[in-house]
């Protein structure tokens, strides 16, 4: 499904197609920036960097050779411009944590940062398309780390109903993300929280 | 994953919480030993629940505001994008501007492309590396790869050529009925109906033929074909012709006059003097990538005129200089 569409669009954006920007942009720009944040660390940053990715994209689309796809290309370019942003981050500052912290992002592996941040957006999709008051639960039960008793009391549902959401929302988990996971990034996964 | 019923979802999320009691645990850990999957499962889970910490990120960026930064830098990007570039990679710079409601092709050529310029100057890169900018409606022809011995293009509107230098591979930009052969330089080509041609040699030497008329022309030269198709050399003394491409506008005690016509042909409106004597009042300054607004804005300041509007139409009334 990605492939056919994703051809569609380097076609389009090869012939100049402002539309099809516009739906790269759609695509691609949130999974971009928590891709990129994973290196710089800062979410504003993050933005920051990849618009400046896709602004160069529109400049040049009509001569961009995707030799490999659209995808790999976007993520390419947003980790070369991170590296260099890491590497002036580094000559400017001199806080021995902040130049420790930029040289161990800019030795992160590629391929496994991109397929974090390609987990991270499955998960996304599969909350978001969650019933409404199964998405608020699973959401204050991990993000707000709310206790499932004070789930209870804040939305005045049973305990009960609280921990059976919660079981939703990790079916509906294991429906749409399990098979992409890979085991080996669990080590990986907090750096950067 | 198998749907062993001996667990439930909560615990083994309390487990992966950390917040199971001990009996909990034990349960766990029973189950776990059990079938090495439990433990692929738990895993699933504990990667899973970790990784979702993200979610909080996807929520939080806002595509609008982002879209609407992005296509401000865009934009911003595009001003830019007039600056004359690295000429030192040429041999030269030379501005042609020539007259031709057609395009002409060699029997027998390589199907050629074409690109046409948009409101904004549209670059285009050849196969061996020559730049072109187009003007708006501006058209070139041109090859995929050039043939070995000669590079052929043909051209009608105004473009600026920054042609890669290659002594044993001529470039020759066809406009009409004249051919510009380009002895390695950058040049301007302009092509309009019942306008005359002009070429303008800023760097570099270029042959110009027009049938049994030849020119060689040297930088600060230029080159025009008047009405009876006579090929006339002369100095070129217009400073800002280049303006379309650089968004620059450069005057030295120049002429009122002068100057409406400039700030016309570049910004695609017209404006006129009322007062005659306004005519001779001269200014000098420099407007770079400037908006009509700011440019009217400064020669109002300047001279303590007014300026009124109809349309694309600008008056500019009062004696100015002569007051």
């Amino acid at each position: 499904m990605h492939n056919e569409n994703e051809i569609r669009l380097q076609q389009e954006l090869s012939q100049g197609g402002e539309k099809a920007f516009g739906e790269v942009f759609q695509l691609y720009f949130k999974v971009l920036t928590v891709f990129a944040k994973k290196f710089v660390g800062d979410l504003q940053v993050a933005e920051d960097l990849v618009q400046e990715v896709l602004v160069k994209l529109y400049e040049n689309r009509k001569s961009v050779q995707f030799h490999t796809s659209l995808k790999a290309f976007l993520f390419q370019s947003v980790r070369n411009k991170c590296i260099d942003h890491l590497r002036s981050v580094k000559s400017k500052s001199d806080h021995h944590d902040q130049i420790k912290q930029a040289t161990q992002a800019e030795q992160f592996d590629f391929g496994d940062t991109m397929l974090q941040a390609e987990l991270e957006e499955r998960i996304y999709n599969a909350i978001n398309d969650l019933p409404t008051q199964c998405q608020e639960v699973f959401k204050m039960s991990r993000l707000e780390g709310k206790k499932n008793q004070e789930i209870a009391d804040l939305l005045k549902i049973s305990k009960r109903t609280v921990e059976t959401q919660i079981s939703n929302a990790l079916k509906r988990l294991r429906k749409d993300v399990y098979q992409y996971l890979k085991l080996l990034i669990v080590t990986f996964l907090n750096f950067f929280g | 994953m198998k749907n062993n019923p001996i667990i439930s979802d909560h615990l083994l999320l309390s487990y992966v919480k950390g917040e199971a009691n001990r009996e909990e645990i034990r349960q766990v850990e029973d189950w776990l030993a059990l079938d090495s999957d439990n433990q692929i499962a738990l895993d699933k889970l504990k990667s899973v629940w970790e990784s979702a910490n993200a979610i909080s990120d996807f929520d939080v960026i806002d595509l609008a505001r982002n879209w609407d930064e992005l296509q401000g830098k865009i934009r911003a990007g595009a001003k830019n994008r007039f600056l004359v570039p690295k000429i030192w990679r040429y041999a030269a710079a030379i501005v042609l501007l020539a007259v031709a409601s057609f395009l002409i092709l060699r029997p027998g050529e390589v199907k050629m492309l074409e690109m046409t310029g948009s409101i904004s100057p549209t670059t285009l890169t050849l196969a061996d590396g020559t730049e072109v900018w187009l003007k708006e409606g501006a058209t070139l022809a041109y090859p995929e790869s050039f043939a070995s011995d000669m590079r052929a293009v043909s051209l009608v509107g105004e473009a600026f050529f920054e042609v890669t230098h290659n002594p044993e591979q001529p470039f020759v930009v066809t406009a009409g009925d004249t051919k510009t052969e380009v002895l390695g330089t950058s040049f301007n080509l302009k092509n309009g109906e019942g306008e005359l041609l002009e070429l303008t040699l800023i760097t570099g030497k270029v042959r110009f033929v027009k049938g049994s008329q030849q020119a060689l022309l040297t930088p600060g030269q230029k080159v025009n074909v008047n009405a009876e198709g006579l090929v006339l050399k002369s100095i070129n003394s217009q400073t800002n012709f280049m303006s379309w491409r650089t968004k620059k506008l450069t005057f030295e005690n120049t002429p009122m006059e002068e100057v409406i016509g400039d700030i016309s042909r570049l910004y695609g409106v017209v404006l006129e003097i009322m007062e005659k004597d306004f005519l001779d009042c001269t200014i000098t300054t420099t407007f770079e990538n400037e908006t009509l607004e700011e440019v009217l804005d400064t020669i109002v300041s300047f001279f303590n005129i007014e300026i009124e509007q109809d349309g694309q139409l600008y008056q500019l009334i009062g004696k100015g200089c002569k007051s």
